[in-house]
């Protein structure tokens, strides 16, 4: 018997390369469906039944809602080579047929479809794609735990080495742009299809064009590679949007969400709590009006997951003036009419003015198991292994509703990873039910580490990102955030990056069980919803530091007496702060909280994390109108 | 060999290949490619009566090569110039400062497949073997760049270093290029700012973070902080070619003409290690690495052409391949897209040939570019390092 790991790239670079929501979905997606092909194919050609086969992932790969990591590991008995091989025939099979669906979708109609998407290029660079990597190790006296290990360091071997060469395929390159996904591949969308340049209003010219540009799936000055229209076009069909699918039929492409319909949640939320659907229809009827004679309509060029008791499947995009601009200009309006629904947002949101500007603002979540490999190390039977493979799949499961039941939206959710969009006035609660519901799934599952047994925790990396910022930077920024609460001593840790627009990044990390810091910035949050706080503290505060930062080693002594100074000048600021826009002392209590949470101490943590706690409180002012006239009111 | 010293006066943006349509779309890279610089340097000296000379572009082309850019910062204390060069691909970093152990650097080399254990990798490994497996992951947040001491020591002795050791040579490096943000607006035709028209540009300075072990976690410093830094780049030209040009002075570079300022410089870069000219003169089919300084083009990324004739190419820890596309300023386009062995890729050999056959490999190695298109390597590509190899016998 041999223990085969196969691993399925590349992730990271692939999955990031993504202009749109969508991008980036079908880019997890895709991975997902192929490691289930190549774990299917592996099961087919052992000719064992399933459960035999395969340790990681667990059974049920007929599951669509289940996500497949891009690893996977079996137990296979015979050449091994030889299932391997059939492994790798039956993903690259299924990237073909997937391909060739999304392909057909490509410009459909269009009249000399041909010379303008060069098909041939665009399936040699989605063949050259993917990477396909296995080791194999046979259980001798170690049994299942030591081949499993010696597999995994022949991996790890083999991925030292990557195998690559020119691609054929950029050949005839020269003069063609680059993907703007990722820049890494020609443009496989002829020149001529660019032919008016964005922000052209000639009606003449911009109806024919445009349109046929929107048939290949491009905006604006977009360019696309044969990868990039494949994440375009690809899977029409999400078996998780019961609501969603019904809307595929028009044949127009389906589109998941967006970045700013993430964004708008609180605003959607407030206009819920207002009463806001009068207002809102009005608003719409208006854009109706406005873009009567267009085929389509700006509203449909997103389509929203899930229904709002409001706004239904209307994508929040409308609510932001520069979104809609853009996309009322992309279906190909006029200057006057860009004006006119820009007009009619701003009579909108005067008449819900109690909710201000809509935030635009929201959260990329990624979570990560910590001792994940210890655990797995433990399981020296393969039935144990495949158990905590089911019990991780039952936490990605969960993990799917969780996200949602906080009006997110799920990206990924494979082993004991977790990828997702959260609007910032739910954050917390989601992120605290992600790391609850990890523990309490693999509470069973303990390893020895650093000399006691430990169950593998939750580590969770937040950005919180403007909507309209580019989606592979967010993205990396967020694996920073994972890595920042990966670097919590001893784990289990819950960092937070604020990226503000034209601004430098913020960091706060803290452990969420040892410090209990969800709690900790719902008390700064608490602070900032209920106006006792100047908005200027956490500034100060943060300078307190910044003024005192030493980059170069230094004497203990040096240290102290800067944290000395750091200490007085807190205490002067402090004294001098008014809270409830200025009218009031700053009251005992809430020097007494400041300073339990180490307002001397560390006041630049402090001052960082009560900048990050004003965003989620903006969040929930907007989100709970009532609660927070209530809290005015009662101050 | 003339090296220049070029001081980054306002952050670089060297863009990736997207292209830039006045939206936050491109991205800025934290390292200049060295055809940035060749490209820079070639329009300096084809400048005559302060315009480009168009009827030297061949020439410059062909005549004019480049090695680098390397990072150099300069020593506070006596003014001397310490290199800084890519971290190696070879040296694998696993722990950190929650671990009780610390950091622990160990030297990946050839491994074997162990009898009856099988790979979807046809040649020789690049790993470690059995023995020297830690059960911790790969650290994250390392250095970018590791010092000139530090990589010499390793091109020497490539053997496993651990806690305050290990430690001690990754303080020695430097963070990435700190990087600045700068956000533009688009101005219309009234000469004001245009409604929702705004666009980021990110770009490197010419400063860098010393590295400090769990700096990750993200507290923030001052931005003023940090190493100034500089980059070297060595230009020659070749004999019997007049060039109008002068490279010394301020000259833009790359994305929105951002000012450099050149200089000739009289620093030299460092010989091949001496310990590493006796091991090859020593040992009869010596094993050596080569380490990449600059990325490299191969047309295979295992088995490159250019390595062929050197000995026998044992094995290779070379990642995915970094991808550059650039401008083509005779054509008004965009090149075409070429794959590159990123910097810090190790090639093993085994020398052919005598003492002195072996030796002069070395020499003719040492700091040179290799690579598998003559014109890349004249555009600075493949510059690289020769170290003591080891690998791991069955």
């Amino acid at each position: 018997m041999n223990v085969l790991v196969i691993s399925i790239g590349p992730v990271q670079e692939f999955i990031a390369s993504a202009r749109k929501c969508r991008d980036l979905w079908f880019g997890s997606w895709l991975l997902s469906e192929l490691s289930r092909a190549a774990a299917q194919g592996l099961v087919a050609a052992s000719g064992q039944p399933e459960d035999s086969v395969l340790v990681f992932p667990g059974t049920k790969l007929e599951s669509k809602e289940l996500h497949v990591a891009n690893k996977v590991v079996a137990r296979v008995e015979g050449d091994v080579a030889d299932l391997a091989r059939a492994a790798e025939r039956a993903m690259r099979e299924r990237l073909r047929e997937i391909c060739e669906a999304a392909f057909k979708r490509v410009g459909r109609g269009v009249r000399n479809r041909g010379r303008v998407f060069h098909e041939d290029t665009a399936r040699q660079q989605v063949e050259d794609l993917i990477e396909f990597l296995w080791a194999a190790a046979p259980e001798a006296d170690e049994g299942y735990g030591g081949a499993r290990a010696e597999a995994e360091r022949l991996l790890a071997a083999t991925k030292a080495s990557k195998l690559w060469a020119q691609p054929s395929w950029a050949e005839h390159g020269a003069g063609v742009p680059k993907s703007s996904l990722d820049g890494v591949r020609e443009s496989v969308l002829d020149e001529a299809l660019y032919d008016v340049p964005r922000g052209d209003y000639d009606k003449r010219l911009h109806e024919e064009v445009r349109g046929r540009r929107r048939q290949f799936g491009v905006h604006g000055a977009e360019r696309l590679c044969g990868v990039g229209l494949l994440k375009r076009f690809g899977n029409y069909e999400d078996p998780q949007l019961k609501d969603g699918t019904a809307r595929i039929g028009d044949e127009r492409g389906y589109r998941i969400f967006s970045t700013t319909h993430v964004a708008s949640a609180p605003f959607r939320a407030g206009l819920d709590a207002i009463a806001g659907d009068a207002a809102f229809a009005r608003y719409l009827e208006r854009l109706e009006q406005l873009c009567d004679q267009y085929e389509l309509k700006p509203w449909e060029l997103e389509v929203a997951p899930a229904k709002d008791p409001v706004t239904g499947y209307v994508d929040g995009a409308i609510f932001y003036a520069g979104r809609l601009a853009d996309e009322i200009e992309e279906i190909g309006g006029d200057e006057a009419t860009v004006n006119a629904a820009t007009k009619a947002l701003a009579a909108f949101l005067g008449e819900v003015r109690q909710l201000g500007e809509p935030i635009p603002y929201y959260a990329i979540v990624l979570a990560d198991g910590d001792n994940m490999g210890a655990a797995i190390n433990d399981c020296q039977e393969q039935g144990r292994h495949r158990d905590l493979s089911h019990a991780l799949e039952t936490f990605a499961t969960g993990a799917r509703a969780l996200v949602s039941k906080h009006g997110g939206r799920l990206i990924y959710s494979g082993g004991d990873d977790v990828l997702g969009l959260v609007p910032l006035h739910r954050l917390l609660d989601c992120v605290s039910g992600l790391e609850g519901s990890f523990g309490d799934t693999m509470r069973p599952y303990s390893a020895k580490v650093d000399g006691e047994r430990r169950s593998p925790t939750l580590s969770v990396g937040v950005a919180i990102v403007h909507a309209l910022d580019a989606l592979d930077q967010s993205l990396e920024l967020t694996r920073e955030a994972e890595r920042c609460a990966k670097a919590v001593a001893g784990k289990n840790g819950l960092a937070l990056l604020v990226k503000p627009r034209g601004g430098a990044v913020v960091r706060v990390s803290g452990a969420f069980e040892r410090e209990h810091y969800v709690e900790r910035l719902r008390q700064l949050i608490q602070l900032h919803r209920a106006d006792l706080l100047s908005a200027r503290t956490q500034y100060e505060l943060m300078d307190v530091a910044a003024r005192l930062v030493d980059d170069e080693p230094v004497s203990a002594q040096r240290r102290e007496t800067l944290d000395q100074i750091a200490r007085a000048e807190t205490r002067r600021l402090l004294a001098r702060k008014r809270a409830a826009h200025g009218q009031e002392k700053l009251a005992e209590e809430v020097l007494d909280t400041l300073e339990g949470f180490g307002a001397f101490d560390d006041p630049q943590r402090l001052g960082r994390e009560l900048y990050v706690a004003s965003h989620v409180a903006r969040a929930l002012d907007q989100a709970e109108p009532a609660r927070a006239q209530e809290q005015e009111a009662a101050q | 060999m003339t090296i220049h010293r070029i001081e980054v006066r306002d952050p670089m943006v060297v863009r990736d290949g997207r292209i830039n349509d006045g939206r936050s779309q491109s991205r800025g890279l934290g390292f200049p490619p060295p055809s940035v610089l060749a490209g820079v340097a070639r329009t300096g000296l084809g400048r005559r009566d302060d315009r480009f000379d168009s009827t030297l572009a061949g020439p410059l082309l062909q005549g004019v090569r480049v090695r680098g850019p390397l990072l150099a910062a300069d020593e506070a204390k006596d003014g001397t110039t310490s290199l800084f060069v890519p971290a190696p691909a070879d040296a694998l970093i696993t722990g950190g400062p929650s671990d009780p152990s610390g950091y622990c650097v160990q030297p990946l080399r050839p491994i074997p497949t162990p009898a009856a254990c099988e790979s979807s990798h046809q040649g020789i490994l690049v790993g470690l073997p059995a023995s020297e497996m830690r059960k911790t992951k790969p650290a994250r947040s390392l250095p970018r760049f590791w010092s000139w001491a530090a990589f010499s020591r390793w091109l020497e002795e490539p053997t496993t270093l651990e806690g305050a050791e290990a430690e001690a040579l990754l303080q020695q490096g430097l963070s990435p290029l700190i990087e600045e943000e700068r956000v533009h607006v688009a101005i219309g035709d009234t000469g004001t700012a245009v409604e929702g028209k705004l666009f980021e540009t990110s770009g490197f300075r010419g400063r860098a973070l010393p590295w400090r072990a769990g700096a990750a976690v993200g507290e923030p410093r001052r931005v003023d902080t940090g190493v100034a830094v500089h980059l070297q780049l060595d230009v020659e030209v070749e004999a019997g070619l007049e060039l109008p040009g002068e490279l010394s002075g301020m000259r833009p570079m790359a994305g929105e003409r951002r000012l450099t300022c050149w200089s000739a410089s009289s620093a030299g870069w460092p010989p091949p290690p001496s310990g590493l000219l006796d091991h090859v003169r020593a040992n009869e089919r010596a094993l050596v690495r080569l380490i990449l300084l600059t990325p490299a083009y191969v047309e295979h990324s295992l088995t490159p052409r250019c390595l062929g004739e050197a000995g026998e190419l044992l094995a290779a820890r070379v990642d995915r391949p970094q991808t550059i596309s650039g401008w083509d300023f005779a054509r008004r386009g965009p090149k075409k897209t070429r794959r590159l062995a990123p910097a810090g890729s190790v090639y093993w050999l085994r020398l052919a040939g005598d003492a002195d056959a072996r030796v002069a490999w070395v020499h003719e190695r040492w700091l040179q570019n290799i690579g598998d298109d003559p014109q890349l390597r004249r555009d600075g590509f493949g510059l690289a390092a020769v170290g003591i190899g080891t690998e791991v016998t069955a």
